[in-house]
């Protein structure tokens, strides 16, 4: 038995370790084709180790990359706006509907689900959010469409609240005249903390790594753009040179795109505050997700 | 008790969500610049003679949103160009003002497929290339017809050779204003000057030469420098001899350029398309085409500034403009140019063409702007270069330059696609030494010796064979490119693409193709 466990162990941290391996080299190769100059990468292609380390890129983006540091900036923002909205819905609806007694609660919950499975499109939404809310070429574009209420997460929260926390708790605070809102404060939030860590990690890194809303809704206003959204519209320009290249009169625009090593440069920095706080959320995000999803 | 707080909630959050839609809203109308301008009612619907007339106040006067090009995703003068540009508006009375809006090319086909959808905040003006085709911005109720205009402004009719105008009109309608370029090309081959001298071809520069004699280049250059390759872009059309009908699928193509051609062909069965790719494939085996060219960023320019490829092929109206093209686009290296081919001119050499938005609320100040845009110098020059000592210099030669200080990356103003707009040609040139940029652009349209395809104007509706030919462009794209830059065994694939060509229903594609091409042919009396 015991060597049968040790097997299992061993077969699994191997597959485990290939797995690992797959995940971080694509950023070992990222992080390395920022510190190679583009003149490298053209005559030797890309290599996990530089082959002579250059920090031009950096240097470019830090010393002349004021729009760069502004998009970087904006990306904070949103992200913070919107990931305590995020939460504060989220949370609200998810209590909301663990509450059995709550009148309409099935097409509610059907209501969210149905969500899930159908949506209306990229131009009825589009429609929906610039010519009914006007969210049009200001910053509620980055922050309100697509990822302002997840319903997913909603399920996840309504079906945390509903499974973990006691009923008996929440019938002794009514007895001692808490309110709902005293009961979700201090009862639901204070026993939910690990499923709250993991819903704002999904929410933050949805804010953090969203471009569409920045591409659909700031068409007029683009000094708004995030990090992601610079970094993707350089990336739309550049397959755009690839797909017209034929187009003699386009040449000189390789020019205006900044060269690949500032583009790798651009996406690392883009992904070290996520890199920073995830060990930070880690352990209530395994918990939080277990929890979650074996008594969902 | 509980009911109530659950009700409370309930309410709460309704109320929540549409203050956060009203804030948004309220947001938008104090960040955005001002809306379209006055609803004219009827002159969407057409009742209206189309000529503007410009009240007293130019603050009443519509305001048309323009798209311009742009090549990041913000222009940081906009506001000023803007300014400037209203303000000469004013000057002369034009009764219309403009917003402009910038769209990154990489962006622009999201962009502005949504903004026409958006009768809130409709783009009024914009141009077709590298977004879209005259006749699916037809099919598809983006557009609308022009023809009204054309007793309003019957100058903008007589700028370009008639035959230029049909390529923009469906079923005899004017629906786009063709914008203004040479209309006709021969392709070139760019090869590194130094390089042609060391291997003692320069004498050749400047001059037409034959296949034998471009493939005897190839072969010099890559026996001095094996190292390097010697044709990085994509094959283009014109050295191919045929006329794709302004479809670069090429399901059916007119032979000889299309010059008193009648019947179409299916190009990729014949004996030139397989003698075509056996000379790619050659190529490729002989190392002139780069390596691993279908995953490789094949851009001409960037290639011989990286000393990845010595030469490329592209398309020019004359050696000069092809020299002023490399200048501007290659500073590190000269070029010298060879000619390739003989000038013509089909569809495809119309690369683009000014329309006005079917939920554009006032299409008589937009056509307007749109005049003035391919008859005034200044209005036409704030588009293309932008302020006077703001974001462009002019030399003692007459040429725009950069102001002192000032690249591409920090002009903000994108100077370098002039080519964007409806009349380049009011423009100047610009970061070029080459004086007769534009006069002699101009000079090819009269040129007695430029050869039209018959097929000029003619459109292809694919709507009688839709899938055959969706079924087709899904196997174009899966072949081709691997067969012209001489990835693939020749006999192999060619016969496979073939063969699913066949399946897919090419033969009926070109037949409804070919019945199309009759009828043109009959309308137009050719």
């Amino acid at each position: 038995m015991a060597g049968k466990g040790r097997g299992f162990q061993v077969f699994s941290n191997v597959i485990l370790t290939i797995l690992c391996f797959c995940t971080v080299m694509p950023f070992v190769l990222l992080v390395s084709s920022s510190l190679t100059s583009d003149a490298t990468i053209a005559v030797y292609g890309y290599s996990f180790f530089p082959r002579q380390i250059d920090t031009t890129a950096y240097r470019y983006l830090f010393l002349s990359g004021s729009k760069i540091l502004k998009a970087y900036g904006m990306t904070f923002l949103v992200t913070g706006i919107g990931t305590t909205l995020n939460i504060c819905c989220t949370m609200a609806m998810g209590y909301l509907l663990s509450k059995k007694d709550l009148p309409g609660r099935a097409f509610l919950s059907f209501f969210i689900f149905f969500t899930m499975l159908f949506n209306g499109g990229m131009i009825p939404s589009y429609i929906v959010w610039s010519q009914l809310i006007k969210v049009s070429d200001t910053i509620a574009g980055l922050i309100f469409p697509n990822l302002m209420l997840s319903a997913f997460n909603v399920i996840l929260m309504r079906t945390y609240f509903t499974t973990n926390i006691p009923n008996e708790l929440c019938e002794a605070a009514e007895m001692d005249s808490d309110t709902q809102v005293g009961i979700l404060f201090h009862i639901s939030i204070p026993l939910s903390k690990p499923m709250l860590a993991t819903l704002t990690l999904f929410s933050a890194l949805a804010y953090w790594n969203d471009w569409i809303n920045g591409l659909y809704y700031l068409v007029r206003k683009k000094d708004l753009y995030t990090i992601q959204n610079v970094l993707n519209s350089m990336q739309n320009n550049i397959q755009f040179l690839r797909d017209f290249s034929s187009a003699s009169s386009l040449g000189g625009f390789a020019g205006s795109i900044p060269t690949l090593s500032v583009r790798m440069a651009i996406a690392v920095i883009s992904i070290v505050p996520i890199l920073a706080i995830y060990p930070f959320f880690q352990q209530y995000f395994v918990r939080g997700i277990v929890i979650g999803g074996v008594k969902g | 008790m509980k009911k109530r707080w659950i009700a409370l909630f309930l309410a709460a959050m309704t109320v929540s969500l549409a203050a956060c839609g009203n804030s948004g809203g309220s947001a938008a109308k104090s960040g955005a610049p001002a809306a379209s301008g006055t609803v004219d009612s009827s002159a969407a619907e057409g009742g209206s003679s189309g000529a503007v007339q410009a009240s007293a106040d130019p603050s009443d006067w519509p305001v048309i949103r323009a798209e311009v090009s742009a090549f990041t995703d913000t222009l940081e003068q906009k506001d000023a160009v803007q300014d400037a540009l209203n303000q000469y508006l004013v000057s002369i009375n034009a009764g219309v003002q403009c917003e402009m809006v910038p769209l990154a090319f990489g962006d622009r086909s999201t962009q502005l497929t949504l903004m026409l959808t958006d009768a809130d905040n409709p783009i009024d003006l914009f141009g077709w290339r590298f977004y879209s085709s005259v006749s699916d911005l037809v099919k598809n109720g983006q557009i609308i017809s022009l023809e009204k205009y054309r007793d309003v402004y019957p100058d903008l009719w007589k700028l370009y050779p008639e035959t230029v105008y049909k390529t923009c009109q469906i079923n005899g309608e004017q629906y786009s204003m063709p914008g203004a370029d040479s209309f006709g090309n021969y392709q070139v081959y760019a090869l590194r000057k130094d390089l042609a001298k060391e291997i003692g071809v320069d004498n050749l520069a400047g001059t037409k030469i034959t296949r034998e004699q471009y493939e005897d280049i190839l072969a010099k250059a890559e026996a001095a420098h094996p190292e390097m390759a010697w044709e990085g872009e994509t094959m283009v059309w014109p050295y191919m001899n045929v006329d794709n009908l302004g479809d670069t699928n090429a399901l059916g193509v007119l032979p000889d350029m299309g010059v008193d051609q009648d019947k179409i062909i299916n190009y990729y069965s014949s004996d030139e398309f397989k003698d075509y790719v056996e000379m790619c494939k050659g190529w490729a085996d002989k190392g002139y085409i780069i390596d691993d060219p279908l995953n490789t960023q094949r851009i001409g320019t960037t290639l011989v500034t990286n000393n990845q490829i010595g030469g490329y092929m592209f398309e020019a109206y004359n050696i000069e403009y092809a020299e002023s093209l490399m200048q501007a686009q290659i500073p590190d290296y000269e070029m010298d140019i060879f000619q390739l081919t003989d000038p013509h001119c089909t569809n495809s050499c119309v690369y683009t063409g000014w329309n006005i938005s079917s939920i554009c609320k006032n299409p008589d100040a937009a056509m307007k702007l749109l005049s003035l845009m391919m008859t005034d110098e200044n209005v036409s020059r704030f588009f293309t270069l932008g302020v006077k000592g703001l974001t462009y210099v002019v030399d003692d030669k007459g040429i725009a330059r950069y102001p002192e200080g000032k690249d591409a990356n920090t002009d903000g103003w994108n100077l370098g696609a002039p080519w964007f707009y409806p009349n380049q040609c009011l423009s100047i040139p610009f970061n070029t030494d080459y004086t007769g940029y534009y006069t002699d652009m101009k000079a090819c349209w009269t040129d007695p010796n430029m050869k039209y395809s018959k097929a000029m104007g003619f459109i292809f509706d694919t709507t009688p064979v839709y899938d055959q030919y969706t079924a087709c462009t899904a196997i174009v794209a899966e072949y081709r490119d691997a067969l012209m830059l001489g990835q693939v065994d020749v006999d192999e694939y060619l016969a496979k693409f073939n063969d699913e060509l066949n399946k897919a229903g090419i033969d009926q594609v070109i037949a409804e193709m070919q019945k199309q091409y009759d009828a043109f042919l009959q309308e137009n009396g050719k």
